[in-house]
């Protein structure tokens, strides 16, 4: 009795400490944030090391009925325990590329495809909802949809001239896409050029409007918290697919390509296929927020979307661990505040992701948090016919 | 006849990998395929598996032309492999490699896995008993027993019997074998003859080719042998017969077939 108490306490006290970390690191100036920072990540690999960070991952699995609700009840608290505007943009932007980034796993870190042009996948979402919303009055939600679907279109169809190419040459198509794009929406007038679009409406729901302060409980939160409850229930959906697609035949033949992919092909996976799946599903997923971030900020210009980003997203995928939802967020939690927080030197923004890259590929290549092999049955039962663990 | 390819011939930039083949499998039977190194054996299973496409000739599999056919179409046909040098998907557990087997004979796509959880988990769990029965094709339980391993901690003979194991699990009727006993000791090719033969007796209506160096291998499963050299076919027939003829002794460099 005693030890299952421990066991389910260890990971909601693994939580709770994560989110302190996460906390000081997001309100402190950088000469407190940065010596936690990297405090709790040299505590992190030594923990990895005793192999208690499995047993915790096990333990977060078994009691998932409690661990889940934990973690996502400190994350609706967010904003009232921080009730700063700009703090809680902060964590609006940490969602955002959270779920731009579990999306774009699909390509990097789950099929082994490099690609940089996320940014331009961001910004499909983001001139079509604008586009439709301003000149053709669509409504705002079906907006963010369309916004979805139609950065799908286009991932599929710069899937296409991909398939022909591994490797690094893969990663040239896209890099050529993200600069067309950006060359493209700067130099159409219907897409309002370099000045980019205006006067974008805001959400709402009915009368309330998503620009008000949020008042729970008495408080009175910022209006960015609207926005931010919004983006949570996106990251968690994200989440939730992302894990599903994994743990299936999908994740699966994701993987096998990754790994092989004439052995791939040679097991029956249509490489073409599943290749453009994780192409068109990704950039979905970052169209969506694109529309949503056009929703929010209200106006938009082509360099939102530059080549810039689309590194950015690449190093967060880097330093947090590829084909690990955890260490993806970590990622982009820390490469999302960090250069915030170094706004005085904002010329070497660039040399700050250069940096944790290089560093990244020499010492820990698998990133912060390594994906890990499927633990298929539920709460470490045999698996049916299998000797138990 | 389940495979036959008629004149069959791949060109790499003037060297005739493979040179007007006729090669015919029958239903049910095992064939074995030998050859001194670089005489285009692996060359010939990468043209019936789609991985090459011939210059000339044909591929026909129950009768049916597969030579334009896409290597994931003839897996899904019927007709699975393993590799020379072995190519699992190393970072993925001995379990999941053989999940990934199964992908052809399978339905979740990502509509499915996303929206319908349950049926997607309820086909995962049939995939896994089915390769619990797989595993025990197998004289040693080490497969079952390291089923949540990474393939890439698995000795080297556990390798390729996991290979093997994956490529059945594509539910083949013909079998594709290429030096299935490279890497194992004595006693561990004797095991895998014994595997053979147990495939055999539990998948009724499997044909099997095997590339093979090892003759005590060849001699003991096979019921007919062809001979290539230089990318020809220069021989075929029962063992005792192919290690009589003296062409076969020749290409061996004047080694005696034991």
């Amino acid at each position: 009795m005693v030890k299952r108490m421990k066991q389910a306490l260890a990971p909601a006290a693994g939580i709770l400490v994560a989110f302190i970390v996460f906390r000081i690191f997001l309100v402190s100036p950088l000469p407190i944030g940065l010596p936690i920072l990297i405090a709790a990540i040299i505590a992190l690999l030594m923990v990895e090391k005793r192999g208690t960070l499995d047993r915790m991952a096990l333990a977060f699995r078994e009691h998932r009925k409690s661990t889940v609700p934990f973690l996502i009840l400190l994350a609706v608290l967010i904003p009232i325990l921080i009730p700063n505007a700009y703090l809680i943009h902060l964590c609006v932007l940490v969602c955002m590329y959270s779920v731009i980034n579990i999306g774009l796993d699909f390509q990097l870190g789950m099929t082994n495809m490099v690609n940089f042009a996320t940014a331009a996948f961001f910004g499909v979402g983001a001139y079509t909802t604008a586009l439709l919303t301003t000149q053709w009055q669509v409504s705002l939600w079906a907006g963010i949809l369309l916004g979805g679907l139609n950065a799908g279109i286009f991932g599929f169809l710069l899937g296409i001239p991909t398939l022909r190419t591994r490797d690094y040459y893969l990663s040239l198509v896209t890099l050529a896409f993200q600069f067309i794009f950006v060359m493209f929406i700067e130099n159409m007038e219907w897409t309002g050029g370099p000045d980019g679009v205006r006067g974008i409406s805001l959400l709402s729901i009915g009368d309330y409007s998503f620009n008000d302060p949020l008042v729970i409980l008495g408080l009175d939160l910022p209006y960015q918290a609207n926005f931010y409850y919004l983006v949570l229930i996106l990251l968690l959906m994200a989440i939730l697919a992302s894990t599903r697609l994994r743990n299936s035949r999908v994740g699966l033949a994701w993987n096998a390509i990754r790994a092989d992919e004439v052995s791939a092909g040679c097991q029956g996976i249509n490489l073409a296929n599943w290749k453009l799946a994780a192409f068109s599903i990704g950039a979905f997923f970052a169209g969506v927020i694109g529309a949503v971030y056009t929703h929010y900020v209200g106006f938009i210009s082509p360099n939102n979307f530059g080549f810039n980003l689309s590194v950015a997203l690449v190093c967060m995928l880097i330093l947090g661990g590829m084909d690990n939802v955890a260490g993806i967020i970590i990622g982009t939690i820390i490469l999302t505040i960090l250069p915030e927080k170094l706004r005085e030197f904002s010329e070497y923004r660039m040399v700050i992701y250069g940096v944790v890259v290089v560093v990244m590929l020499i010492f820990r290549p698998q990133g912060l948090l390594p994906k890990k092999l499927r633990n298929y049955g539920r709460t470490g039962d045999p698996l049916p016919g299998f000797p138990r663990r | 006849m389940i495979l036959s390819t008629e004149n069959l011939t791949i060109n790499f930039g003037g060297l005739l990998a493979v040179n007007k083949v006729n090669f015919q499998v029958a239903e049910r039977e095992i064939v074995g395929l030998i050859g001194p190194n670089g005489s285009g054996k692996s060359t010939f299973f990468n043209l019936v598996t789609g991985i090459y496409k011939p210059t000339r000739g044909e591929v026909l599999f129950k009768g049916r032309s597969i030579k334009n056919l896409p290597s994931y179409q003839i897996t899904r046909k019927g007709i699975a492999r393993t590799f020379q040098s072995s190519r699992l998907f190393l970072d993925l557990s001995v379990l999941d490699n053989v999940l990934v087997g199964m992908h052809c004979r399978q339905k979740t796509n990502a509509w499915r896995a996303v929206f319908r959880p349950q049926a997607s988990r309820k086909e995962l769990l049939g995939g896994i008993e089915k390769a619990r029965e797989l595993f025990s094709l197998f004289s040693e339980k080490r497969l079952a027993d390291s089923f949540l391993k990474k393939a890439q901690e698995l000795p080297q003979a556990d390798k390729r019997r996991l290979e093997i194991c994956r490529a059945l699990a594509s539910e083949p009727t013909l079998l594709l074998l290429d030096e299935p006993t490279a890497g194992m000791n004595p006693q561990e090719t004797l095991d895998l003859m014994g595997d053979i033969h147990r495939i055999r007796e539990r998948k009724k209506d499997l044909s099997i080719v095997i590339v093979e160096h090892d003759m005590k291998v060849i001699k003991g499963v096979t019921q007919r042998v062809v001979v290539f050299n230089y990318g020809s076919k220069i021989a075929e027939g029962p063992y005792e017969e192919i290690a009589q003829n003296p062409e076969v002794i020749a290409a061996y460099l004047g080694e005696e077939i034991e």
